[in-house]
């Protein structure tokens, strides 16, 4: 590569910290996909005990991933997958969330002992 | 950003490290007080006495490239590189004679253009990364 080339290309890669750092920060507050999917299911589904019970199982290393489950939704998939539907996987992360928050969910109950 | 790397260097590698520091810092004929600062920090992260570091600031001409081409080692290489375009970002302006000696370094030590831009890259986005995490926390050195 040219020198000339080179110090174009890096010249070009560099952009003022204050501009960089304003386009990080609207990135950061636009994508955040799990608070909204946290916000959508609070408004709408009721959980259960059973399915906090999954999300700590899922997320557990003592525990095998869970097996393929037909999806409930039409989910256009060329070959099985290992994974619950895109509902049951919106309540588990949800769902992981409350509980790394420590928030009680609709439905539940907190045992006082 | 590792530092791990530091502990690998011979005491001969560390110096040269240093004049080439001192080098970049003296290319664009600004002294920064953050490019000051973080000749002190590397100073002191490389366990080189304050004399030694006056007394390579006060060398009048220092062979950068000559320097460069002792430097054997290809982590080591990538390291002095990675470090050169910190120094060489770090005060939000990039002059071409800091583009001459981190390129200049770099061929002599056999790194290749390629890896200049993505290391150069990679440089850019953690300081970016950093400097948005000290705004977000509310840290005044951010």
């Amino acid at each position: 590569m040219d020198k000339d080339e080179l110090k174009q290309i890096l010249r070009e890669q560099f952009e003022p910290f204050e501009k960089a750092v304003q386009k990080k920060l609207e990135y950061l507050q636009s994508d955040n996909v799990f608070a909204d999917m946290a916000s959508d299911y609070y408004s709408n589904a009721p959980v259960t005990d059973s399915s906090l019970e999954d999300a700590f199982d899922y997320f557990s290393e003592a525990k095998p991933i869970p097996a393929y489950r037909e999806p409930q939704e039409n989910i256009d998939s060329a070959e099985p997958r290992n994974m619950a539907s895109i509902s049951e996987r919106k309540q588990n992360i949800a769902a992981r969330i409350a509980a790394m928050r420590g928030i009680s969910m609709p439905g539940d109950y907190i045992d006082d002992k | 950003m590792d530092n791990d790397y530091i502990k690998t260097l011979s005491n001969e590698e560390k110096i040269i490290f240093l004049k080439i520091f001192c080098c970049l810092i003296r290319a664009d004929d600004k002294i920064d007080a953050e490019e000051i600062t973080f000749l002190k920090k590397i100073a002191l992260r490389y366990g080189v006495d304050n004399n030694t570091v006056i007394g390579i600031i006060k060398t009048p001409k220092i062979d950068y490239v000559e320097e460069a081409r002792k430097i054997t080692s290809r982590p080591h290489a990538l390291q002095l590189v990675k470090e050169m375009c910190v120094m060489a970002n770090i005060d939000n302006d990039l002059a071409d004679s800091e583009l001459d000696v981190v390129i200049d370094c770099a061929r002599a030590m056999g790194v290749e253009d390629e890896k200049i831009v993505l290391i150069n890259r990679w440089v850019l986005d953690s300081l970016i990364l950093t400097k948005t995490g000290h705004l977000i926390m509310e840290e005044n050195n951010g």
